[in-house]
């Protein structure tokens, strides 16, 4: 009989087990209902996404509304992990709660998670937003009674990227799957127990950035609503977006109005607006800002002159990365193709060049450049027509083997990175581009897809010292090929300084100017102590020839734009950001104190957001809900597989592989010898297996990997985490009293190392028959349970049995003395 | 045999080892003998091949089975009846001409056979089942003989452990030698080569999937991975594909052997036989698309491993293919459930559906909706098939019934909903588990009566096992203990830990005239008599292990399985674990005991018993 309740898992996992609360307390459910793998019948919290907002000039402040609905017949708590643009300044948020308006306030990240916690044990309804990535954040809202709604809306500026005359709006709406790399177990608990990999070492907070998603081909009922109002101060040629279907309202030659066409609602992609205004953009745009007591923030965006790069004769070895991971199979990697082979036909006779691809691992076209003869380029070409996408992102191998290595005299090596940037170790990248780039290479990243990572394909680039594009799957390659070439050619101007004369410039940002590419304004945050009349000169090598222009600039004394103030601080926290890749917490004051002095969200600071009245009373449940997302449009999920349980004692889940029915093979290869094929099973459109884990393996992280081999014979590779965990760990019983008299109460808390499924205290002559702990925190490592005794207790000691049981089903009891003393007289 | 003697010590156990190991019996306490007589095993999967003078031996999950080589007729099935340490069997190595070695997930031992055809066992070692430690491997370096252990590694079959110097614990799968170098492969991608002369490891690879199987190849190795094949020569790896039109596609190789130094045998994960030779690879023959899982050439015919299909022999010569395995062997080694439907055995697998006992050996039973199956229940008229589609019924003959003969109204649900446990405590009812609730089946004239008991009326939504009395229908839940209500669906009881149980994690029930028997899944058995007296055993008091997985009653007493194998708790509440009683594999999976035969199904094969009660 044993193995008979993992049918139930499979469903309820896939649901979590809130979804059977749901069916429990519910006469709707019928015992009929079929909750397949797929999981279409389960109910969400965030019902909609309403984005409004105005782009003036290159500024963007945009209000984002994200509704939540409580579907349950039970408190829940509703955690959603959704994407920001990476170089956003998130500087307000509220939270409205019935028809209460709660402001939220800025708090170091850990004082903001205590205020929170502490609000939703005791029964307060309220919001916190932390910051996971520069472009993944979280919204946790908890104890929503049955039924209500809460509303929470952010508000952030941001410096719209400009080049050739085109700026860029872009709104993320949804977080791509991260490949996690393995690493070593935290022995913490994670992050976030419903995300969908394990935390572990190289990427501590991995379950928090891999939310549960749908199925391929499900969306849930989430909706994206958006309507921006773009008035950039000159006149709009055109407006268009290559992601959604919009409609534009113009209301003169310089606004327009642009929303999303209902038809294409479904937040499974990027919002792309490109507004072109390459006509009458101004040479130069100044931003400033200033209070009477405090220094002045000054922006400057400065369009270099027009200058066509001399033909460069300098020979290049051009390293063409391709990741070949799963996420980019179908589409993305097909768009790669094209554009690589693209790219082969404009190189220089004196060009060399090689392709690397990396998934799992690295493989090359040749182990060192090969010269520009056609014979090498249609070996490469069948090289790159070989590549299918298939296992996991192990980018930090091809960073390092594309950029190792020392210089060639004579020669400069340029790596062309293409990859839709699905990783969660961000930072191991950045820091392997920056302090490991023997070769001097510049690095120019191409972001392929619907919803690529925008903060590492551009933070690779930058500290890469070269330029990032981005491309969708369906767009054409030539373009993005010839504007590569452009880049590639030459910067336009390198070597920039600037000089202010006049006026007492400081906290300049960024403090060393990058080159300058063919069609890239110069963006400068600066403050400056007292307002007047100057000039700003700046120099450098447009070409090879020295460049120098002076700029008169006015710097006034009084407060025109305050938004000024903050793209200068979340530029500074760019800034000491990228100086703490590879060096984690380096600037941690730095960005703490700015950021809260600005109001701003970074990574060490969150708001939060408490309402003052209680919702939930004492005793009655609060059920965690990780809002599902959908896959990004493109991407597939073939090699995702689900396991019916992923904390296990031993003994025997099911794992379900979504793959097509037609493939020739899905097989799962688990750590402990085990090879299984798995059959497909049409009722629930999934591969699937059983099986057992031998006792005597030790308790602890493990991979199944999961191979789906196509009907073209290619391999498709993932790999799916699950826990062994066949012992409940100690854990700690504290009293706030040892002493009690009889008619009064005892507050016991439980202090577990692993989230516990329950805790309870059993004492037959205290009256206490199996007396259940209550969650103190959501992550299931601290209990506690007020007590009260009957007077009529008799005084003594009283051995009392706690109890708990972790996620896994383990047991583990530990006795503890009650003392009763006599009722005062 | 510690524990069983702290409660209790004074018991006399003795084992009566005749003189032909299939009459060994087993005597527990006073009053339980248990006697080996049937077993029954499956050799489709074949995880190793030896080729001898006159046979052709294959080690298998359901023990070691040999063939002779012209008749192609099957000459030896040795198991644990025989003396084996258990049927699931991983590696051979030929000791001599009349002497093989073979080691499986529990142990290793010497075969030896003789001119007449008979052979014996001998030099049993059994591992410590705290340690999942089987021998993948047998490699011999430098004269020397090593079994390679999983955990363990490379261990000396004098017992020496060889130490490598790897910097993490791996979890070997396979090994080679070429010359001098030992190259091992781990579940990991791991390849650690090793230079037995300098003592030190001469490169590590770290391939993207598991590493799958190793053969010398020229001066270095071939290395298959779950999803390439590479060639390894100085520590360099190059892919080896094949050939497919304009492209070329990975070679999944899982079976693999040397012809000569640069010449290989590649058997594939959908069935292909290819050939490396001279560099290049070719196809040499398809199988029925299931994975090669072992190969051994000899001359002009290749001898196979086929998942499922057992050991194949493949002729060069007219390119013909012969299966040497009976098709009537019992479906799957991993018997979850056994009982009688009427006269005929049935049991349930883990994996592969149920199967039934026939004249003619082993058949499928048919028309099941999944091979996943959760429970049977039988009143001798109707068996009632659980799986994770649903149910089906079947009538005497082992013929499916139209559904339309017993789903009344709206409940059609049932038979198409997953479903987990069944029991039937008397001819014409039957209750069955449901992730929503319990169904009850009661037979009115050729029809069933179908009536819902949804989780409102209090029935638990996380069900493992049910068993019924007369009066009263028990409940075996996860994170609940038992629940108990009356046939007509009234709650009677809560069963739960501290008081009643040792936990709430129930796995397995069972009743009997004396109360109910209640398996917890770590923390031993429970009885709960019907005056609510209630005792807990455990391995402190004699069982074999706590982590329980099947009891069934016997007398006053109960049978208890567990993952280190059968215990037997007597009417006056005295244990004992049974050590040495033939079981094809040390974890139990089921127990069925029905009239004086206790059917015991394991994790490799089902063995059954003659149950006296002295």
């Amino acid at each position: 009989m044993k193995n008979n309740y993992y049918e139930i898992k499979l469903a309820l996992f896939l649901v979590f087990f809130f979804a059977s609360m749901y069916a429990y307390g519910s006469d709707d459910v019928s015992p009929g209902l079929h909750i397949d793998a797929g999981g279409e019948a389960i109910p969400l919290p965030l019902k909609s996404t309403t984005v409004r907002g105005n782009i003036k000039g290159f500024v963007a402040d945009i209000k984002v509304v994200q509704e939540f609905v409580n579907p349950y017949d039970k408190h829940i708590q509703a955690t959603y992990v959704f994407p920001l643009s990476a170089s956003a300044a998130v500087y307000h948020m509220e939270m409205k709660f019935k028809s209460t308006v709660v402001k939220a306030v800025i708090k170091k990240k850990e004082e903001a998670q205590q205020i929170y916690d502490e609000a939703v044990q005791a029964g307060k309804t309220a919001a916190l937003l932390e910051q996971n990535r520069p472009n993944i954040f979280t919204q946790k809202v908890g104890n929503i009674p049955p039924g209500e709604k809460v509303t929470v809306t952010l508000t952030y500026l941001e410096l719209l990227p400009y080049e050739q005359g085109v700026s860029s709006f872009v709104f993320p709406t949804v977080v791509g799957p991260r490949y996690i790399p393995q690493g070593a177990p935290t022995g913490l608990p994670d992050k976030n127990p419903q995300g969908r990999v394990a935390d572990n070492a190289r990427v501590p907070d991995a379950s928090a950035i891999t939310p549960p998603s749908f199925a391929e081909g499900e969306t849930g009922a989430h909706r994206i609503d958006l309507r921006i109002t773009v008035y950039p101060k000159v006149a709009i040629q055109t407006l268009t977006s290559p992601s959604h279907q919009i409609s534009v309202s113009r209301q003169s030659k310089e606004k327009a109005v642009v929303t999303i066409k209902k038809t294409d609602t479904v937040p499974n992609k990027d919002f792309v607006l490109k507004i072109d205004v390459r006509d009458n953009a101004p040479a130069v745009a100044v931003l400033t800002h200033k209070e009477k007591e405090d220094d002045g923030y000054v922006t400057l965006a400065i369009q270099p002159p027009a200058h066509v790069a001399p033909k460069d004769a300098t020979p290049k070895d051009l390293f063409f990365v391709v990741d070949n991971s799963g996420s980019m199979s179908g589409a993305p990697l097909n768009a790669c193709k094209d554009l690589i082979k693209e790219a082969l036909t404009h190189l220089n006779p004196g060009d060399r060049f090689t392709v690397m691809r990396f998934s799992d691992s690295v493989s090359t076209l040749s182990s060192a450049p090969l010269a520009n003869t056609k014979a090498n380029v249609q070996r490469a070409v069948q090289y790159v027509n070989d590549m299918h996408g298939m296992g996991g992102t192990e980018m930090l191998s091809g960073i390092r083997r594309a950029l190792e290595g020392k210089p060639e005299n004579g020669r400069v090596r340029i790596v062309f990175f293409l990859t839709d940037g699905y990783i969660g170790n961000d930072n191991e990248i950045l820091a392997a581009v920056k302090d490991e780039n023997h070769a001097n290479a510049r690095l120019f990243s191409l972001g392929v897809g619907s919803s690529v990572n925008r903060y590492l394909l551009s933070g690779m680039a930058r500290l890469g010292r070269g330029k990032v594009q981005f491309v969708r799957y369906d767009e054409d390659p030539k373009p993005v090929v010839e504007n590569f070439y452009r880049m590639v050619r030459n910067p336009v101007l390198t070597d920039i300084s600037l000089k202010w004369n006049g006026v007492s410039a400081t906290n300049q940002v960024p403090q060393v100017i990058p080159d300058l590419f063919d069609g890239e304004p110069l963006v400068v945050h600066s403050r400056y102590t007292e307002g007047g009349d100057g000039e700003l000169e700046i120099s450098g090598f447009l070409g090879n020839k020295y460049w120098r222009k002076k700029i008169a600039v006015h710097l006034p004394n009084t407060n025109q734009n305050p938004d000024i103030a903050k793209l200068w601080a979340r530029a500074k926290i760019s800034m000491w950001s990228d100086i703490e890749t590879g060096r984690p917490g380096a600037h941690r004051e730095d960005i703490e104190t700015l950021a809260i002095e600005h109001n701003l969200m970074s990574q060490y600071t969150s708001f939060v957001a408490v309402a003052e009245t209680i919702s939930r009373q004492e005793g009655e449940p609060l059920i965690p809900v990780t809002q599902r997302i959908p896959l990004p449009d493109s991407v597939s999920q073939h090699a995702l597989g689900t396991l019916s349980r992923y904390e296990i004692p031993p003994g025997d889940p099911f794992i379900a592989v979504k793959a097509p029915s037609d493939v020739k093979k899905v097989t799962a290869v688990f750590p402990f010898g085990l090879v299984k094929d798995l059959r497909y099973d049409a009722s629930r459109d999934r591969w699937r297996g059983r099986f057992l884990v031998p006792t005597g393996i030790p308790d602890g992280h493990y991979a199944i990997v999961i191979a789906i081999t196509h009907k073209d014979g290619t391999v498709e590779l993932n790999t799916e985490m699950f826990h062994l965990d066949s012992e409940a760990a100690e854990f700690i019983t504290n009293f706030d009293n040892k002493k009690i008299q009889s008619g009064k109460g005892l507050l016991l808390k439980v202090d577990t190392i692993e989230p516990a499924a329950e805790v309870y205290i059993h004492c037959e002559a205290l009256g206490l028959n199996r007396v259940q702990f209550l969650q103190e925190t959501d992550d299931g490592i601290r209990w506690e349970k007020w007590i009260s005794f009957d007077k009529t207790i008799a005084p003594g000691a009283y051995s009392a049995l706690v109890v708990m049981r972790d996620t896994a089903g383990n047991r583990i009891e530990q006795t503890v003395t009650i003392h009763i003393v006599g009722a005062k007289k | 045999m510690k524990n069983l003697h702290r409660k209790v010590g004074l018991m006399l156990i003795s084992f009566i080892l005749g003189g032909i190991l299939g009459l060994t019996s087993v005597h527990a306490a006073t009053s339980v003998v248990l006697t080996p007589t049937e077993e029954y095993t499956n050799t489709g999967n074949v995880h190793d091949i030896l080729i001898t003078e006159d046979s052709i031996w294959a080690a298998t999950d359901g023990g070691l089975v040999a063939y002779d080589k012209t008749r192609l007729r099957e000459t030896h099935r040795l198991t644990s009846k025989d003396g084996l340490f258990g049927n699931a069997l991983r590696s051979l190595h030929a000791k001599s001409n009349t002497a093989i070695t073979v080691g499986g997930d529990f142990g290793s031992a010497n075969i030896t056979f003789k001119a007449d055809g008979k052979a014996t066992v001998s030099d049993v070692e059994r591992h410590h089942l705290t340690t999942f430690d089987p021998i993948v491997d047998f490699l011999t370096i430098e004269e020397q003989v090593y079994a390679l252990h999983f955990q363990t590694g490379l261990v000396a079959m004098s017992g020496k452990r060889m130490e490598l110097p790897v910097a993490h614990r791996l979890f070997w799968n396979t090994g080679a030698v070429n010359g001098g170098l030992v190259a091992l492969g781990a579940a990991d991608g791991t390849v650690v080569v090793y230079d037995v002369s300098r003592k030190m490891v001469a490169y590590t690879l770290q391939f993207v999937s598991p590493t799958i199987k190793l053969v010398p190849y020229k001066n270095g190795f071939i290395v298959a991975t779950q999803t390439e094949l590479y060639t390894v020569q100085n520590g360099i790896a190059h892919p080896l594909r094949l050939s497919a039109g304009n492209q070329s596609v990975a070679i999944l190789a899982t079976g693999l052997a040397n012809v000569s130094a640069d010449h290989v045998l590649l058997g594939t994960a959908d069935g292909m036989l290819l050939r490396l030779k001279d560099g290049t690879v070719q196809r040499e023959a398809q199988f029925a698309g299931e994975r090669v899982t072992t190969i051994e050439p000899e001359g002009n015919q290749i001898w196979l491993g086929i998942s499922q299909k057992g050991l194949v022999r493949y002729s060069l010569f007219d390119n013909t293919t012969v299966y040497l395995r009976n098709e009537s062997e019992i479906c799957s080694n991993h018997v979850t459930q056994s009982l009688y439907h009427g006269d005929t055995l049935v049991i349930r697998t883990f994996d592969s559906g149920v199967c039934y006992l026939s004249k003619q050996g082993w058949k499928q039973l048919q028309a099941g909706k999944s091979q996943y199956v959760h429970g049977l229940a039988s009143d001798g008229k109707t068996l009632v098939v659980t799986d994770s589609d649903g149910i089906t019924l079947y009538d005497e003959q082992l013929q499916p019934v139209e559904e339309s003969r017993y789903i009344v109204g709206p409940m059609h649900w049932l038979s198409r909903s997953a479903a987990l446990s069944a029991v039937s405590p008397k001819r014409g009812l039957f209750f069955i588990a449901s992730p929503f609730g319990i169904a009850k089946l009661q037979r009115m004239n050729d029809r069933f009566k179908t009536t819902f008991w949804k989780k409102k009326r209090g029935i638990p939504g996380d069900i493992t096992s049910l068993a019924a009395d007369d009066s009263f229908l028990y409940i075996g839940t996860e994170s609940r203990g038992v629940r108990v209500f009356s046939h007509k669906g009234k709650f009677i009881t809560d069963y739960l830990d501290p008081t009643h149980l040792p936990e709430a994690w129930t796995m397995t029930l069972s009743t009997s005239e004396k109360g109910l028997f209640v398996g917890t899944c770590q923390e031993g058995v429970a009885e709960i008599d019907n005056n609510q007296k209630v005792t807990f055993y455990n391995a402190h008091t004699g069982l074999a292990d706590n982590r329980i997985i099947a009891v069934a009653t016997f007398y006053s007493g109960t049978f208890v399985g567990g993952l280190h194998g059968l215990s037997y708790i007597d009417g006056a509440g005295n244990s004992v674990h049974f050590e040495h009683m033939a079981a094809p594999d040390p974890r139990s999976a089921s127990i069925y005991v029905h009239n004086q035969t206790m059917w015991y199904g394991t994790e490799s094969g089902l063995i059954s018993y003659r149950v006296s009660n002295n």
